[in-house]
């Protein structure tokens, strides 16, 4: 049976490992991935615990159907305390790490405590040892993966490490895996540091019996063939994720110069554009496990110190990531890129801080006695990109307070002048994208009350921009909800849907791209209950899934108003979104921002769906409801 | 040089949605300029394995 | 006519689906351990290269088995594996120089790609068609209209008149 995953704790300063089998009363509350890590968090993190101490946990969590014959059932979740925000770490990585850990019999792990001298985990077909990694402590991201390939001559061992920033303890610091793959955001690699925990390399020969083989197979045939009759499918196997930059580049969505202009600023748009990569760049594309779509790029660097590099990527992110401060051109930006994938640096946070020290800088609240010597002007981005990395990567200088992330940038900054905070643009201690949001309401909210800060994979609402007609969107999310993206009408409820459709997603495990994140002609919850009844034998309907993402949401919810004090104060956009419309871009987003008054009442209506009092906490009728008031139960 | 691999045909591969109005726009095969014909917005045409893009704006935000 | 599975490494994306769909149909789980084909991939170079039985006519794992287990199937145009004379002493494994056989630990037995019986499961799931089933006589058409494309696109691109 695929549910023979189990959960191993581990204890690091104990070296003592325990491993339980999940019971199906969790299975069904929780379903596995990013909801059980969730149940996991809340039970064995000692409350209040300082991110970087022995008190955290770090949870690695599979899909419950990662590995099974689900198309892209790839997906791995990381989490714990962040570094970054103080509430919950959450990052969602690809590639063949999360399969390959199934093959090998665990579907947890909750790593605690802190290691004296530095190891890594060694887990093969059921059996976990912890092992000296003295000889890896200093290499990056790729060497790491290459020397444990060698120490235990298996070239198909796959390994999830940091790099230099997480020995470093940087805050922001990443986990990786294969050439570009990450747990990314929270700073998931900032507590595998503190516990001196290099990596885990995991290989697995059990394999894993579905339920109904012959279903489970024929069923996935059925399910890759609806995927990849729609547009998208090719357009991401195309272009990847950046299929999406041309689109938002035209309409003014994107932002520059940590959001004070959305045209392009830094030359011409066409050189920052895929096709312009495709022409100098691609060697071709690679997919993740049991992935038909195969959206990621593969490159070679042509130049500069890191010439004849391989990397994978980029992704929309990256592009939006590197070109919002000043890099213009592929060149630039795919060093950047694989710099900070090589220090396992998270690339979208520390873009964001960037960019947000370097408007500090622009304004002059900061100077050169400040930077260390470094000129931050944007104009001068090709030359302290790689600088940066590097301080950030040590933890020294102007790299020692990037790599802390927006608050801990505001905190050690704010000395220098008044509004340093207005400056620096996150949600919750997290930053936020370079995409314009401050004329979406939709995607507002969507960030501003992402349980792990300013994020964009929570619950985007990406459908929001395809004007679909309104019965169409009636009938997806049980109400009325507004055609036009700049509305404000019904947004709270699609904000709603999407944070728990997408939080089921990452408990089973697939990938979100090849879901309802897309387009509503992607698998949704018929087509997923199809893949666990087939693959795990569970049989549930839609409406007992959409009540497993909303517990695991509100239990998100519940760690970080423990651990961060959240209320409704947290779930708020950056204050520019509210003050500044851009100067360009079609109808639908010049001079538009956000209207505090509408937002406070969309606010309002989504506390309310979600059966919070209007701060924003749960209220005993709906812990009751969705059995949240056991919790911690300590079950497992 | 870049080789998109086999895709299959997508019924509407050749159709694409204005920015600024949202207005159904018919790609004619092979274009590179497009014009909405209802808002009048002039888009940029790429492809990418027979399917139609917009690679961006002919006036960029012209001040 | 016989029929034979192409490989165009080039169009591989590393899915490693052909692996997962292998395994669970013919040997009733999800193992690429258990798969009879197997994607190699060469991580730190962006390649993956899927390899799978060439199905010799003058096989090295025929020549080598001291119990003729292994037998030509004509009209599949494959090689197959006799289990009531195989003793599982492996030669054939260490012998085909393309490592196309492997050992299952699972039945205790020696496996090998058999076409699934002349409809094999791998390539219906691949979907870039970095490998098909087509008949032996057309194997290489592809690769030559790969080729003559290539060629096109040169004399048109290229400057001399």
């Amino acid at each position: 049976m695929p549910l023979t995953g189990k959960v191993a704790v581990i204890d690091l300063k104990k070296g003592e490992i325990t491993e339980t089998s999940i019971p199906e009363q969790l299975r069904r509350l929780y379903l596995g991935g990013r909801g059980l890590q969730a149940y996991l968090i809340y039970n064995h993190l000692k409350p209040g615990a300082d991110p970087l101490s022995p008190d955290n946990v770090l949870v690695v969590s599979a899909g419950i159907l990662t590995g099974t014959m689900a198309p892209a059932a790839a997906r791995t979740q990381w989490g714990g305390k962040s570094p970054v925000t103080g509430a919950i770490a959450s990052s969602n990585m690809g590639g063949f790490f999360g399969p390959e850990l199934k093959y090998a019999g665990f579907e947890h792990l909750v790593i605690k405590g802190a290691s004296k001298k530095p190891v890594y985990l060694w887990i093969h077909d059921g059996e976990i040892e912890i092992r000296d990694a003295a000889q890896l402590w200093g290499r990056d991201t790729i060497q790491t993966q290459q020397l444990i390939r060698e120490e235990l001559e298996d070239e198909d061992i796959k390994i999830a490490c940091i790099g230099m920033a997480g020995e470093n303890l940087v805050r922001l610091a990443n986990i990786r895996t294969g050439p570009k793959d990450a747990a990314g955001r929270t700073g998931t690699g900032c507590i595998a540091g503190s516990k001196k925990l290099k990596g885990i390399a995991v290989r697995g020969r059990l394999g894993l019996r579905p339920a109904y083989p012959q279903k489970a197979l024929e069923y996935a045939k059925e399910a890759i063939d609806k995927i990849m009759m729609t547009k998208v499918a090719k357009a991401m196997g195309v272009d990847g994720t950046s299929f999406i930059w041309n689109v938002t580049n035209s309409s003014g969505l994107l932002e520059w110069m940590n959001g004070q202009t959305n045209r392009f600023p830094f030359g011409d748009w066409h050189d920052m554009t895929i096709e312009r990569f495709h022409e100098e760049y691609s060697l071709g594309v690679a997919a993740c496990f049991n992935c038909t779509v195969h959206c990621r790029h593969q490159f070679r660097l042509k130049e500069g110190p890191l010439k004849g590099a391989f990397g994978e990527g980029p992704e929309y992110n990256t592009q939006t990531a590197f070109g919002t401060f000043g890099l213009n051109n592929w060149a630039d930006m795919l060093q950047g890129w694989h710099l900070a994938n090589v220090y396992g640096i998270d690339t979208t946070e520390w873009c964001n801080a960037t960019r947000g020290v370097m408007e500090l800088y622009q304004r002059g609240i900061i100077d050169k006695k400040v930077t260390g010597g470094l000129d931050l002007s944007w104009s001068n981005a090709k030359e302290t990109t790689p600088k940066l990395l590097e301080l950030t990567a040590k933890n020294e200088g102007i790299g020692a307070i990037l790599g802390q992330g927006a608050k801990g940038i505001i905190e050690q900054l704010s000395k220098y002048g008044d509004k340093v905070d207005y400056y620096i643009m996150h949600c919750k201690g997290l930053g936020k994208l370079g995409n314009v949001d401050r004329v979406q309401p939709s995607f507002s909210l969507g960030i501003a009350t992402s349980t792990r800060g300013a994020d964009h994979l929570r619950s985007r609402p990406a459908i929001d921009h395809y004007n679909l007609p309104e019965p169409v969107l009636e009938k997806l999310y049980g109400g009325k909800v507004s055609s036009d993206y700049t509305s404000y009408d019904g947004k709270a409820r699609m904000v709603r849907w999407h944070e728990l459709t997408y939080a089921v997603v990452d408990c089973i495990g697939t990938c979100k791209f090849q879901t309802v994140f897309f387009s509503p002609n992607l698998p949704a919850y018929e087509e997923w209950s199809k893949y666990l009844e087939y693959n795990t034998g569970l049989e549930f309907t839609t409406e007992e899934l959409f009540e497993i993402g909303e517990r695991v949401y509100t239990l998100e919810k519940m760690i970080n108003h423990r651990e961060a004090g959240h209320t409704r104060k947290d779930d708020y956009p950056p204050e520019r979104s509210f003050r500044e419309g851009h100067k360009y871009g079609l109808a639908p987003v010049k001079g538009r921002h956000l209207d505090r008054k509408k937002y406070e009442k969309m606010l309002d209506e989504y506390y309310e769906l979600h059966g919070w009092d209007n701060d924003g906490m749960p209220t005993p009728e709906i812990l009751k409801k969705l059995k949240l008031d056991k919790e911690p139960s300590h079950i497992i | 040089m870049f080789k998109a691999l086999p895709a299959r045909k997508q019924p509407r591969d050749r159709v694409l949605r204005c920015l600024n109005c949202f207005a159904r726009m018919d790609m004619p095969p092979r274009a590179d300029r497009y014009t909405c014909t209802k808002c009048k917005t002039e888009y940029e045409i790429a492809w990418r394995a027979g399917q139609a893009k917009i690679l961006g704006l002919v006036d960029y935000f012209k001040d | 006519m016989q029929k034979v599975i192409t490989v165009d490494y080039e169009k591989c994306t590393g899915c490693r689906l052909c692996e997962t769909v292998c395994s669970l149909y013919n040997e009733g789980v999800i193992n690429p351990e258990l798969a009879r084909i197997k994607m190699i991939r060469l991580e730190w170079d962006g390649m993956q290269i899927p390899t799978v039985c060439q199905q010799c006519d003058v096989a090295a794992c025929m020549a080598v088995c001291p119990k003729n287990a292994i037998y030509r199937d004509n009209e599949l145009g494959c090689t197959k594996i006799d289990y009531s004379k195989c003793i599982g002493c492996k030669l054939c494994i260490q012998y085909c120089p393309f490592g196309a056989l492997s050992y299952s630990f699972e039945k205790n037995r020696v496996i090998k790609c058999e076409f699934c019986g002349g409809d094999p499961i791998c390539v219906k799931y691949c979907e870039t068609k970095a490998i098909q089933y087509v008949d032996i006589s057309s194997a290489a058409v592809p690769k030559k209209r790969d080729f003559a494309e290539k060629i096109v696109m040169e004399v048109s691109t290229s400057e001399t008149p």
